[in-house]
C-alpha cells in the first residue's frame, strides 16, 4: 500500500470556475449560498456545499478581487 | 522547531498527509491514502484524493470517506484539511479541518459526529475547534421549550467546544476515542501506532504556547528552580 502520491495543483481561477458551476447546478446565488452555509443547511441539501462552503468558499473570499 | 531551517511547506504538507496515511493504515483501515492538493500562496488541501484524479474537481478535493476494516460498506472515517502558512510562513498552519465517522445512505455518507475546526470569519475562540453530534435529543427540545426559544437550533447545529484552537484534539485522539468505545474495531497495536504523531502534533501545539506565552514559560521553570 503506497503512503504517498503527487500533489494536485489547484489554481483560483479554476476554484472559482468549479463553485460557480456548482452553485449554478444548485440554483443558488453566492447571497444565498452564504445564508445557508451560516445556517447551517447545506450539508441537508448536498454534502458537496458543505464542504466547499467551509473549505474552499473562505479562501476564494479571501482572495477576492477588489472591484474595478 | 528544532534550529533546522524549516522544509517547503509543499513537503511539510506531503509529510502531514503520508504519516496520517500511515496512522489510519496502520489503526482501522486498509486503503486510507491521503493526498495533497496545492493551491496558490502556501494554501493546501488534504483528504483522501483519488490516486487517478489528474485534475482537480469539488468532488476531487472534499475527497472520499475512507473505510473502516471489517466494515468496509457499512462504517467510514471522513478527513480533512485546509492548511495556510503561519504567521511566519514557515510552517503550515490549520485554517479548516474535519474529521468525523460517516455511515452511507442512499444519497451520501452522512456523518454520525464530526470534530471540526474552522479559523474562518470571527468567531470565538471556544467555537474555532468544535464537536457536532449528529443526532437528536429530547432533552435538548425541553430546554428550548423552557427557554421559549423562537429558533431552536437541533442537536447538529450546536457546536460543543473543545478546548479551543490550541488544544483541540487531534486525528489520533479521534481513532482512539472511536476504537475505546466500541464504535470501530481498532488493529494489532493500534494504540502504539499513533502515539509518536500524536506526540510530535502535542510537541508542535506546546511549542507555540510557549512562543505565545513567555511569560508563563518563564515562571514555569522558575518554580522548578
Amino acid at each position: 500500500m503506497p503512503t504517498s502520491v503527487e500533489p494536485l495543483e489547484v489554481s483560483l481561477d479554476e476554484l472559482r470556475k468549479l463553485v460557480d458551476d456548482l452553485l449554478q447546478r444548485h440554483g443558488i446565488s453566492n447571497a444565498e449560498f452564504d445564508e445557508l452555509g451560516r445556517s447551517e443547511e447545506l450539508l441537508d441539501i448536498d454534502p458537496l456545499l458543505d464542504f466547499v462552503y467551509k473549505s474552499v468558499w473562505p479562501l476564494l473570499k479571501s482572495n477576492d478581487r477588489p472591484a474595478a | 522547531m528544532t534550529g533546522q531551517p524549516p522544509e517547503p511547506l509543499t513537503a511539510q504538507a506531503e509529510r502531514f498527509a503520508a504519516q496520517l496515511t500511515n496512522v489510519l493504515n496502520l489503526t482501522v483501515c486498509d486503503s486510507a491514502l491521503l493526498r495533497v492538493a496545492e493551491a496558490p500562496d502556501g494554501r493546501f488541501f488534504v483528504g483522501q484524493i483519488p490516486p487517478t484524479a489528474t485534475s482537480p474537481t469539488l468532488e476531487a478535493l472534499k475527497g472520499e470517506p475512507i473505510p473502516i476494516t471489517g466494515f468496509e460498506s457499512t462504517l467510514f472515517i471522513g478527513a480533512n484539511w485546509r492548511f495556510g502558512p503561519s504567521s511566519t510562513g514557515h510552517f503550515l498552519k490549520t485554517e479548516w479541518s474535519q474529521f468525523g465517522l460517516f455511515v452511507p445512505t442512499r444519497k451520501a455518507h452522512r456523518p454520525v459526529f464530526r470534530l471540526e475546526v474552522d479559523v474562518s470569519g470571527s468567531q470565538a475562540d471556544w467555537r474555532l475547534a468544535h464537536i457536532q453530534v449528529h443526532g437528536e435529543s429530547e432533552s435538548l427540545g425541553e430546554v428550548w421549550g423552557y427557554r421559549q426559544a423562537k429558533d431552536p437550533k437541533s442537536l447538529p447545529r450546536l457546536h460543543l467546544p473543545v478546548g479551543g484552537f490550541r488544544y483541540r484534539p487531534c486525528l489520533e485522539d479521534f481513532i482512539e476515542f472511536l476504537v475505546d468505545e466500541g464504535l470501530v474495531p481498532g488493529k494489532a497495536n493500534w494504540r502504539e501506532a499513533l502515539e509518536a504523531t500524536r506526540a510530535e502534533y502535542r510537541r508542535g501545539q506546546l511549542w507555540t504556547l510557549i512562543v505565545k506565552n513567555p511569560n508563563v514559560a518563564r515562571e514555569a521553570l522558575a518554580s522548578l528552580a
